[in-house]
């Protein structure tokens, strides 16, 4: 299933790059002019495939990587109304994420960029989710206090400026997504977690477990092992619980540790913004939860859309651009880094 | 050998003595179900190994390396359903002579792994925090090597028992 974004009407000016987004279990291409103005983002949801196994799993996720990122670049060109002669740099990401997959994504922007002639410009994954901000809300004012939440990452990050970045914090164990999964896939709710659990805990009682907040109150770090072996042991005694409850339960003590840290973050670091990515952004009741946060502390919120949140090329693309003019190409023998950190200041 | 935990403080102590009687190119496998205690025992293994930077769950990335006195590769093939997807991990690469591998869920790719390794299974205690342990070595490499670990789990602390 090819999914796309409305792109924006007219024929594309500016100086266009190509984005290419291989990290994980979406290919996903997209063309972005001078790093804010989305022509096209095309994702091509592999989730159907990876749902027998209720995990990414990486032979497969290179396999369909392959076979599908000519035709997910293909449809971005033709949805943007344009050709690779009309590109001006083309940008994978290459880091972090599963080998296999990156090395796809990275391949393929290699072979535009020698075949055109054009820069190549390889982006970081987690700065890409950081950039995603600017691509709805160009006016987007720094210092941010982002938290950044999805099935292999949860750090916030305190963006000083538009390239400067500072983690003040991070999981020590599991991802907030990896939990969602891990507890979806025992209470048997299928795969993807995170929506699973979202959707079946709108009929649960929130407040029918008080499961622990790890490290409350102890600094910015999360932990989510210890929550998610809580959920198991108390399953194995109560049985009788609706697993909505469960759910609703768990997925409270999440969102209550991820936004009142974000908002703490925000607080220490003196950011008057608030901002989400990462697919467990895409959680109702976390972003519910943030607005209130940012609105009850005179603060904003700002929530991209689920499409922007989760994986997709226009980040990868607009951080590109970004870069190309910050620090210039990438080298062509510049290969995929699986373990790759975020550049930070300090 | 059968030992009980009788709280975090013993599955650590129980990390730290295997941790201590590896070498490099020692294998060992870590099962057990979702919440045994995996994550905390593998942290336990590298805090014994010397490595300072954190340990997180290796789940998304199926692979993280660690430096320490012997560097770690920390591996969970949670993911992994069939035996072959072993060998697009690239495995053989990973087992390295220089090197400690620790394989979370390893029992799905046992065929895969090297003759000569430790098994180490986590299972639920009597209270919430306990955990039931089985440390088991195979293959003839640790014939020699055996006594001198069993002594030392025995030796384990006060938080750790043997069971019959």
């Amino acid at each position: 299933m090819v999914t796309s974004q409305a792109p924006t009407a007219g024929r594309p000016r500016g100086e266009l790059v190509l984005g290419i987004e291989t990290s994980c279990d979406e290919t996903a291409a997209a063309v972005v002019a001078d790093g804010r103005e989305i022509h096209s983002s095309i994702v091509s949801s592999q989730v159907d495939l990876h749902a027998r196994f209720g995990g990414v799993v990486p032979e497969i996720a290179s396999r369909a990587h392959l076979e599908l990122i000519n035709v997910v670049v293909a449809e971005a060109l033709v949805e943007a109304g344009c050709d690779f002669a009309d590109l001006h740099a083309v940008a994978a990401c290459h880091g972090p994420g599963l080998a296999g997959a990156l090395l796809v994504g990275v391949s393929a922007a290699k072979a535009v960029a020698v075949c055109r002639s054009i820069p190549y410009v390889g982006v970081n994954h987690l700065e890409a989710h950081l950039q995603a901000a600017w691509l709805d809300e160009p006016d987007l004012t720094p210092p941010l206090a982002v938290l950044i939440a999805s099935g292999g990452h949860t750090m916030i990050v305190i963006v000083e400026s538009r390239g400067r970045y500072r983690v003040v914090g991070q999981t020590v164990d599991d991802a907030a997504g990896e939990a969602f999964d891990k507890v979806a896939r025992f209470l048997g709710l299928g795969y993807p977690g995170g929506p699973a659990i979202d959707a079946v805990a709108t009929s649960g009682d929130p407040r029918a477990v008080r499961f622990p907040r790890p490290m409350a109150g102890e600094g910015f770090d999360f932990s989510f092992s210890g929550l998610k072996t809580a959920v198991v042991q108390y399953v194995r005694k109560h049985p009788e619980v609706p697993v909505a409850d469960i759910a609703a339960s768990f997925q409270e003590a999440v969102v209550d540790v991820l936004s009142t840290k974000l908002l703490a973050a925000a607080e220490a670091a003196g950011a008057r913004t608030l901002v989400l990515g990462g697919g467990v952004a895409a959680n109702r009741n976390l972003r519910a939860r943030v607005d209130a946060l940012a609105a009850s502390s005179g603060r904003r919120a700002y929530l991209p859309g689920p499409a922007l949140c989760t994986d997709n090329a226009a980040m990868i693309a607009a951080t590109g651009w970004f870069r190309l003019h910050s620090d210039g190409p990438t080298p062509l023998s510049g290969g995929a880094t699986p373990g790759l950190r975020l550049p930070v200041v300090g | 050998m059968n030992l009980r935990a009788k709280s975090l403080a013993g599955t650590e102590a129980v990390g730290r003595v295997v941790a201590d009687v590896l070498v490099p190119g020692d294998v060992v496998l870590l099962t057990g179900d979702l919440g045994a205690g995996k994550t905390a025992f593998a942290k336990s293994v590298a805090a014994g190994l010397g490595v300072t930077e954190p340990v997180v769950s290796p789940t998304f990335t199926i692979v993280r390396e660690y430096d320490g006195r012997i560097p770690l590769v920390h591996v969970d093939v949670y993911r992994l359903d069939h035996p072959n997807d072993a060998q697009d991990l690239a495995l053989d690469e990973l087992l390295d002579e220089g090197r400690i591998v620790l394989v979370e869920w390893g029992e799905r790719i046992s065929a895969s792994l090297p003759a000569d390794r430790i098994e180490v299974s986590l299972g639920a205690g009597p209270s919430d925090d306990a955990r039931d342990l089985t440390v088991e070595v195979r293959g003839a490499a640790w014939v020699p090597r055996r006594a001198a670990l069993e002594a030392a789990l025995r030796a384990a602390g006060p938080d750790v028992g043997e069971l019959p």
